[in-house]
């Protein structure tokens, strides 16, 4: 039995496969509190959200999550927990921002991959704190380590933006690559 | 980079502060110092009226002084000096306590946020 298979399975399946592979160095980057690390897979996920549609990012959000956990062997553990929830979140609101501005793509107020990643981060953070919060140390003591986490989901929310936008414009300038069977239309960085 | 990134990044920069107003910041003073001599209270006291307070104790006279919205222990016959060195309390729920003298001076806080403290 063979599975048909389509060119945007094949594109997915490689972004995803990238997504893992960032994911899976960050863990071994020290970090001064657990929950912070830099989230450089949202790169992907955020590229492709603005050039292939939210479509192909929630299944590379979702892949990442799942192979990501399962190469470290976290699968299930609170560690994953987290993660799901966190990326769940940010996948919400990048559907939701992404969705407000859609049909509008030559309007000013349009959100960049920066200003798209600053919210999938702080998004990602505020989830998987809540569920922390909720289910792992319902302690009030933990809320003082709110406004660090949120710093920190801010600075690397702008740095992982920063570098999307990069990867962006290069792709945008490569003419070999072209979303072409795409349901987004390509909008200009800027 | 957008306008509408700048927008988001400047109410994000606005959000993580008042994360830190809300969690980090002191309690929020009632404008009253309440001061317990042993087991009773002793008084309590504006924080905005300047003032000087001598209470007795077991071990001496302890000194309570107001000034500007804050209030200090001066001077305690305690030995070690850990009520002086309290220094100027102005969040609500800081105290000073002297054990030596049986003295505790407090900022009465607008919403309690402890419901003990143990030393």
């Amino acid at each position: 039995m063979q599975i048909q298979t389509t060119r945007e399975d094949h594109r997915i399946a490689w972004l995803a496969a990238l997504a893992v592979a960032i994911h899976v160095a960050e863990t071994v980057l020290p970090s001064p509190l657990p929950g912070i690390k830099p989230g450089l897979a949202n790169v992907v996920t955020v590229v492709a959200l603005l050039r292939y549609g939210w479509r192909a990012a929630a299944w590379i959000s979702g892949l990442r999550v799942l192979a990501g956990s399962l190469i470290t062997g976290t699968f299930l553990s609170p560690t994953f927990l987290l993660s799901a929830s966190g990326s769940l979140c940010a996948l919400l609101v990048l559907a939701l921002v992404h969705a407000l501005q859609a049909d509008r793509p030559t309007e000013r107020l349009v959100l960049s991959a920066v200003g798209l990643s600053v919210l999938a981060a702080l998004a990602h953070m505020g989830g998987q704190f809540l569920v922390a919060w909720y289910l792992l140390i319902p302690h009030p003591a933990l809320l003082k380590l709110l406004p660090v986490f949120m710093s920190f989901a801010l600075a690397f929310g702008i740095l992982s933006g920063t570098i999307a936008r990069g990867v962006i414009t290069r792709l945008n300038a490569d003419p070999a690559d072209h979303p072409s069977d795409d349901v987004t239309p390509q909008r200009d960085q800027t | 980079m957008t306008r509408a990134d700048g927008i988001v990044i400047a109410c994000a920069l606005g959000f993580v502060g008042a994360l830190y107003g809300q969690f980090w910041g002191g309690g929020t003073s009632s404008g009253e110092a309440r001061i317990v001599a042993g087991s009773d209270e002793f008084g309590r006291y504006s924080l905005f009226e300047e003032r000087r307070i001598e209470v007795p104790g077991p071990a001496g006279t302890t000194v309570v002084e107001v000034r500007d919205g804050a209030v200090r222990c001066a001077e305690s016959p305690g030995p070690n000096r850990v009520c002086q060195q309290a220094g100027w309390l102005r969040h609500g729920g800081e105290m000073a306590v002297s054990l030596p003298n049986r003295v505790l001076i407090e900022v009465v806080a607008a919403d309690r946020r402890f419901d003990s403290v143990n030393f």
